[in-house]
């Protein structure tokens, strides 16, 4: 079985990010690969391990990306693949999408794991857009993952149920917590991913027209999330605290229709 | 004639999700002819709870369409698209309903941004949104390319509901699901959160951390919970502990909650929580450490142990 994960890299939450004078975000240089995405190649090479075949990293857009390629290699996926032009630049999700649709073309795997969304900006598009595009069904934020020659069974957490889904593949699934606990490589590993070597692609070789991942989001600019006034502590003995917090629910409490 | 925003209606138990009333809501607001496309088994109930806040209710009836199911869904919202030519495509930003428009935009080639918490149309007509990135510590404003709709995933409490208006018809659908397409099947469904309102979709949620101790204490947040009509919310500590399901968590790795008033009971208020409810209206703390870092997250504070608060509390409040 052929499995390929998508990956990418993002800021690390402790990641100092402030808005400046202009609107644009100034992002602090310290950059980890996606929770989410980390957690799809856990569960590809689980499944390596277990059934046989390979895991193929995947990303686009190049510059940090390649260290969550990296990552995916010291975790132990067999090979990578980056998709970098110029053109991808500006590139949103939709964009990314078509590069990594046409790349996913040339590697013809039968199951392609996805993060369930970004901790950058956090839209969750990639996953379900590269499933349409390769014309696969998708399952969003799956927890649990049984495979059975061509078929599946997933979990997935919704709102209020979790669901028991099957199918067949080939699909794309989007991974949530719970579905495997990253491994950390040991350095070994990583000196070795270090030096391996990314099989890096541009738009022209996989056929895809740059004007085809010109961005149809425009972010018109930023601003800082709206401060909270200083906290107000409740004074006084335990009564006295209990018939002030008390009275401080039901005042807020009113207040939400 | 006004511009339509297509809402995907999603809801559970006849029951519309908030986000789908408040985004109909919104579109009023804004000048544009809201119309609700409501999908399920037996779609009436919510057919009915989505007329007083639109102009349009479309109702489709299937077997088929009785849990989210990508390829049934995806395929009615497409054709309701097509025959509405619509500004703005907007659904709830759950699990399936991130799922369903991320991947109609793409099927459609739109612009798409997801979980929008302001939404405003330019002076050429076209929506502008915004949107939290990066855990909340900055938003982003987003303006849309191209003529043809625009496509948005909206978080709860985002938008005020207005008052009803009388009903607009509700119109049906014909489902025509071939069952053939359809390449997956839900085969279990397992209901989480005890009946009571889901974290995302509550007006208050009270949540506990690890500072109540033990799993059995929960209890107390419950009947804290039923008293204020919240929902029980959950930091990671407890949830890998298995005290709570982790449909319950609140924070990076769990759910992004914007309740009207969140209330939190011996938890720590670490980045990765309060990057998923830093978007609530009222917070209010309640830790035994009077230096806990969540404090400088909240409105109100209160350095006191949370086992002899909520005993007390829930006395003071009446059953
Ligand atoms: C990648 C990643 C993702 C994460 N995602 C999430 C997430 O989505 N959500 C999340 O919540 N966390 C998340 N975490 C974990 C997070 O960093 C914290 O470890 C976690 O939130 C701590 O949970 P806690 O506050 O319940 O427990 P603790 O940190 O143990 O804090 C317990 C608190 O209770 C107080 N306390 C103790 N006894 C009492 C008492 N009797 N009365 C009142 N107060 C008392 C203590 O003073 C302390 O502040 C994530 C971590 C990582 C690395
Ligand atoms: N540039 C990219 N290259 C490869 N995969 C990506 C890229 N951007 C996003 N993804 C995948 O899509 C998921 C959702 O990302 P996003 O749509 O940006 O929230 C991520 O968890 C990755 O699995």
């Amino acid at each position: 079985m052929k499995i390929c994960v998508l990956v990418k890299q993002v800021p690390d939450h402790e990641a100092v990010i402030r808005v400046g004078e202009d609107g644009s975000l100034e992002v602090e240089d310290r950059y980890v690969t996606n929770f989410f995405d980390e957690i799809a190649v856990e569960q590809a090479i689980l499944l390596r391990e277990s059934q046989g075949g390979t895991v193929t990293a995947v990303s686009a857009g190049g510059g940090r990306n390649v260290d969550a390629l990296r990552r995916a290699l010291a975790m132990g996926a067999d090979a990578a693949v980056m998709v970098d032009d110029p053109a991808l630049a500006d590139a949103d999700g939709l964009g990314l999408a078509r590069a990594l649709d046409a790349c996913l073309g040339t590697l013809e795997p039968d199951l392609v794991l996805a993060g369930r969304v970004g901790l950058d900006d956090e839209m969750g598009l990639v996953g379900p857009a590269v499933a349409e595009l390769l014309g696969w069904a998708h399952l969003a934020g799956v927890v649990g993952l049984d495979l059975d020659g061509e078929t599946f069974t997933a979990i997935r957490l919704v709102e209020g149920a979790r669901e028991t889904v099957a199918g067949r593949l080939p699909a794309l699934l989007t991974c949530s917590k719970g579905l495997a606990e990253p491994r950390v490589p040991k350095v070994m590993q990583v000196m070795k991913a270090s030096r391996a070597r990314i099989d890096t692609r541009d738009l022209a070789s996989l056929g895809v027209d740059p004007a085809a991942v010109a961005p149809l989001i425009r972010v018109a600019g930023h601003t800082p999330p709206p401060g909270r006034a200083a906290v107000r502590m409740i004074e006084g003995d335990l009564p006295e605290q209990v018939q002030a917090l008390a009275s401080i629910l039901l005042v807020s409490a009113g207040g939400t229709s | 004639m006004m511009s339509a925003a297509l809402v995907l209606v999603e809801h559970a138990s006849g029951v519309p999700r908030r986000a789908c009333l408040e985004t109909l809501c919104k579109a009023r607001d804004l000048g544009l002819s809201p119309v609700a496309l409501v999908c399920g088994a037996d779609p009436a109930a919510a057919a009915v709870a989505c007329a007083p806040f639109a102009d349009r209710v479309l109702a489709a009836a299937s077997d088929d369409l009785e849990r989210y199911n990508a390829d049934a869904h995806l395929a009615l919202a497409a054709r309701a698209v097509a025959e509405l030519s619509p500004v703005l495509v907007a659904g709830p930003s759950t699990i399936t309903g991130r799922d369903l428009v991320a991947r109609l935009s793409a099927r459609l080639g739109g612009p798409y941004a997801a979980e929008i918490i302001d939404l405003a149309l330019g002076a050429d007509g076209r929506p502008l949104a915004v949107r939290a990135v990066h855990g909340g510590k900055a938003l982003a404003r987003i303006a849309f390319e191209g003529s043809g709709p625009c496509f948005v995933t909206v978080r709860s409490n985002a938008f005020p509901m207005s008052e009803p208006r009388a009903p607009g018809p509700i119109e049906s659908l014909e489902a025509g699901i071939d069952p053939s397409s359809l390449r997956m099947r839900v085969t279990n469904v397992e209901e989480t959160g005890g009946g009571r309102v889901g974290v995302t979709e509550a007006d208050i949620v009270v949540a506990g951390g690890r500072g109540l101790g033990d799993p059995g204490n929960f209890a107390l947040l419950e009947r804290l919970a039923d008293r204020l009509g919240a929902a029980v919310g959950a930091s990671r500590a407890v949830v890998d502990a298995g005290w709570r399901d982790a449909s319950d968590q609140v924070g990076k790795s769990g759910n992004t909650v914007a309740p009207g008033l969140y209330v939190a009971f011996g938890v720590s208020g670490s980045a990765h929580h309060v990057m998923g409810m830093d978007g609530s209206g009222v917070v209010v703390v309640i830790n035994k450490d009077p230096n806990a870092l969540f404090f400088q997250y909240a409105d109100h504070g209160l350095a006191a142990d949370a086992l002899e608060i909520l005993p007390a509390l829930i006395e003071a409040l009446g059953e």
